[in-house]
């Protein structure tokens, strides 16, 4: 059943903080009944968080980037069709999941092809930890960034189907049940790679401890 | 008063995903406690898994850059312009019978504009900084799409000599033909066609 929604117009500031006080589903209603800005609240809604979960399972932030810009044109694209008695949230993730998991699956095909893509695009940042810096320093901030380089590098050292689940629990803090929804398993196998998840992280960060 | 016995080790790893996240009920989160102060491994086991899970704390969240809105925005214009072509009937707008070759000029304008404006990748800027530059200076909001366009669409779908629209099916989404499609976005008006099936 479709909730009533409000039709406002979109350039007052005043009404823009309404439609930001609707909740997901009646932002939904209200674009399809015409409120054309209720669709940019969306996307300043999810855009921060869709760039972290996809940046965190792909590990390549432009692509995360292009990829999201996919995710909302999906959505802009279906949202007629979407199921208002279920969550927006969890639309719009298991549309960034399937994504994700459809560049990782194509990078598995061509290995080649991605690795030349991130050396050509890649700063120092964005450079996965391969070996102990001989220059450290006993600096806080260095330790700090030594820690964040070794985390970075163990989330993207698990296994892609694994990695997922984790991002999506630890990272964006969904519940087993929507993340079961957003990957098509059961909850049984979210808990399970969760588990396994968990341990490989645990063992993989356990020298910076 | 009797104690129930202590889960085993496979036990409590089965139940340590609920444990650390403190999903588990009173009678089980007793028990793995009661296992955890008897079994050394599963207690080290424990401890290292939350104090890896602290660590993610480190990681810093990241921001769109500053061109995503403006990018997005000028392919959601595209978009709904193609939508436009290729349902014609969905945006109707009396007001703007000449309107088709607005809509391509408008997505080709805002395409020059974003290049004029992003000659290179940028760096990441706060979301607050990333307002959107093209396809917001007109808004025109489309009356509520017509119920008239779900009956060619399944028509076409059943069997009509006018190919139907492909997309592809997402997961949590209804069947086309149930309900209305979106109205274009802000700055794009759209014109009178008439549809297929009509």
């Amino acid at each position: 059943m479709r909730q009533s929604a409000v039709k406002l117009q979109p350039r007052s500031p005043s009404r823009r903080a309404e439609l930001q006080a609707l909740d997901d589903n009646q932002l939904v209603t209200s674009f399809l009944n015409g409120t054309t800005n209720a669709f940019d609240i969306l996307v300043d809604r999810y855009q921060s968080r869709l760039l972290n979960f996809v940046y965190r399972t792909v590990g390549d932030r432009e692509r995360a980037e292009d990829l999201v810009q996919e995710v909302f044109i999906r959505v802009y694209r279906h949202l007629a069709r979407f199921d208002q008695g279920k969550k927006f949230s969890t639309w719009i993730y298991t549309i960034a999941s399937n994504l994700a998991k459809n560049e990782l699956r194509n990078r598995a095909r061509n290995p080649l092809v991605y690795f030349q893509t991130m050396t050509s695009t890649w700063e120092d940042e964005d450079r996965p930890l391969e070996f102990e810096d001989s220059t450290a320093r006993p600096d806080d901030a260095f330790e700090r960034r030594h820690l964040r380089e070794l985390v970075e590098a163990g989330v993207r050292r698990l296994p892609a189907h694994h990695r997922q689940v984790f991002v999506l629990r630890e990272l964006e803090g969904r519940s087993y049940e929507e993340i079961a929804e957003m990957t098509n398993c059961n909850l049984g196998t979210v808990k399970s790679r969760l588990n396994r998840a968990r341990a490989a992280f645990a063992e993989i960060v356990r020298p910076a401890m | 008063m009797l104690r129930r016995p202590s889960l085993s080790c496979r036990e409590f790893q089965h139940h340590h995903v609920e444990y650390v996240d403190g999903l588990l009920s009173g009678e089980v989160r007793r028990a793995c406690d009661l296992h955890l102060a008897g079994c050394a491994s599963c207690a080290a086991r424990d401890v290292q898994i939350r104090r890896a899970l602290l660590t993610l704390q480190v990681l810093p969240e990241i921001s769109p850059s500053a061109h995503f809105r403006a990018r997005l925005n000028v392919r959601l214009a595209a978009e709904a312009s193609r939508r436009a072509l290729t349902f014609p009937g969905a945006f109707h707008d009396s007001r703007r019978p000449d309107a088709r070759w607005w809509i391509v000029a408008s997505a080709l304008a805002a395409s020059a504009a974003l290049l004029a404006l992003a000659p290179g990748r940028p760096a990441a800027v706060s979301p607050a900084g990333s307002a959107p530059v093209v396809a917001q200076a007109t808004v025109a909001p489309s009356p509520a799409p017509p119920a008239a366009l779900k009956g060619p669409v399944s028509g076409a779908r059943a069997g009509s000599s006018r190919a139907a629209p492909r997309f592809e099916a997402l997961p949590g989404t209804v069947p086309l033909g149930r309900a209305p499609l979106p109205p274009p976005l802000s700055g794009v008006r759209l014109q009178t066609v008439t549809y297929l099936g009509q």
